[in-house]
């Protein structure tokens, strides 16, 4: 555990105090076995699903393994053709999956619940369900560029705009909550270790 | 200099007193813990609600898509979680798409003892890491053998008992996502099979996840730390969660403070007519 807290404390020495030979071992320290637990665990998942099957008989695995080997072949310039079938599979495989699967969630299911008017409601679901309505409405129209926005479109341009940087603000709001959570655990495991509070 | 403003002071500070006041302002309520009330939001309450009418015998897929950057986000939602479920007499199956999901499952059967009291391979299975996103819930809803021919550990998938009543998407009562990756089980599972969706997200995710809460694509939604202590409240089991929240408020607190503080010159340079 110390050696953790040690290297917390290294991380964060840099924005606390200053860069140094501490926050550089630990920055290159996580680099590296960030990048080592990726591939053992990828070539361990590889060998799981594809190899040892294949080890068992089951032939069909060759293919997978073939296309996913034939994704290296994009760094010898001179067999980079081969990578394209490999990446043409990849594409066109999760294109169909996703497309399949998009359309109820994140279309049709999306407008109902938008143009549906709320049921047995509050006062503040209706006010939800107009503030939703009128925002997509006006969101939509302020990236609508194939018309000049005046006229009936600049009011409702505008007020898109707003609806779009009050999203943003939102959104950046909750990354700066993620953010501090994340210190907020990386805090407590040095109290823990230093035992100022239990584990 | 002796004509400086005091904004204009602050506005000179060094960045690293910023920086310190936060840390200290986090771990203060760690160490002394003030108690701050926590309300509970319908999205979570849905969410319990939905885990304690889960019935005894049924099984629940748990999808454990954090690392172990985002325990102290997701980590006791998914103990509560765990516990609920296991309270309701559910059988469980966890996976997780990322790479340190052992380590994960490892720290949960910390926090949750009466996962190892547990007959392994009938009430609860981990099978451990996947990657492929939508493709491999896609496959996962028809032949979950295909993705996870072993578990974890190396036992073969026909071996678990458990594996046997749930290799497709319409044996499981539910799917509970953590972290992230929601979309895939909402389009692969939720979508065209009909499998109820639900889960903790964290902070960033908020304001992506209404939408499907909004359309009842997701049935119940805890996010971030507020959502794992809400949980906590309502299990009536206060741990890490809430005391985190503590911290968290009083951070938010000296943010809007901070904020306040930069906007006045802009304001009072308005207010004098000035640019």
């Amino acid at each position: 555990m110390w050696v953790g807290a040690v290297l917390t404390v290294g991380i964060y020495s840099y924005m606390l105090y200053k860069e140094n030979p501490l926050y550089r071992l630990a920055e290159h320290i996580y680099i590296g076995i960030a990048f080592a637990i990726t591939a053992v665990v990828s070539v361990q998942n590889t060998n799981r699903i594809a190899v040892t099957p294949l080890l068992n008989g089951q032939i069909v695995f060759i293919i997978p393994i073939i296309l996913g080997l034939g994704m290296y072949t994009v760094f010898v310039e001179e067999y980079r053709w081969i990578s394209r079938y490999s990446i043409a599979t990849l594409v066109g495989v999760s294109l169909g999956v996703v497309t399949s699967g998009t359309l109820i969630p994140n279309i049709i299911n999306q407008i109902t619940s938008t143009i549906a008017s709320p049921s047995g409601a509050t006062m503040m679901d209706w006010f939800n369900f107009l503030y939703v309505g009128i925002g997509t409405i006006c969101a939509l129209s302020y990236f609508l560029f194939t018309r000049e926005h005046t006229g009936v479109l600049a009011p409702t341009a505008r007020l898109g705009r707003l609806i779009v940087m009050i999203a943003l603000g939102v959104m950046f709001g909750n990354t700066v909550l993620f953010r501090m959570s994340m210190l907020s655990g990386r805090i407590e495991y040095l109290l823990q270790v230093l035992r100022l509070i239990p584990m | 200099m002796a004509n400086q403003t005091i904004f204009e002071r602050l506005d000179k500070l060094d960045r690293r007193i910023y920086y310190w006041l936060i840390v200290i302002v986090i771990a203060w309520p760690l160490v002394s813990p003030i108690g701050l009330p926590i309300t509970v939001k319908p999205s979570t309450r849905a969410l319990y609600d939905g885990l304690t009418a889960v019935q005894e015998g049924d099984v629940v897929l748990i999808d454990i898509f954090m690392s172990v950057s985002t325990w102290a986000e997701c980590m006791g939602g998914l103990v509560v979680e765990t516990n609920t479920l296991l309270d309701r007499g559910a059988r469980l199956v966890y996976i997780g798409d990322s790479v340190d999901v052992s380590r994960s499952w490892d720290r949960l059967n910390e926090l949750v003892p009466r996962l190892g009291t547990l007959e392994y391979g009938t009430d609860v299975v981990f099978l451990g890491y996947y990657t492929g996103q939508d493709a491999a819930a896609s496959q996962m809803a028809v032949d979950m053998s295909s993705i996870f021919p072993a578990d974890h550990f190396g036992t073969p998938i026909e071996d678990l008992p458990l594996m046997r009543d749930a290799n497709s998407a319409t044996d499981y009562a539910m799917v509970l996502f953590t972290a992230e990756g929601e979309v895939k089980w909402i389009q692969q599972w939720g979508a065209p099979y009909g499998v109820p969706v639900a889960g903790m997200g964290i902070a960033m995710k908020g304001s992506a996840l209404a939408p499907y809460l909004a359309s009842g694509d997701i049935f119940g939604l805890a996010v971030g730390v507020r959502g794992a202590a809400e949980l906590e409240k309502l299990a009536g089991m206060p741990a890490a969660a809430t005391t985190t929240m503590d911290a968290i408020s009083s951070t938010h607190l000296l943010f809007v403070i901070l904020i306040v503080l930069a906007n006045l010159p802009i304001i009072f340079n308005k207010i004098k007519g000035g640019s």
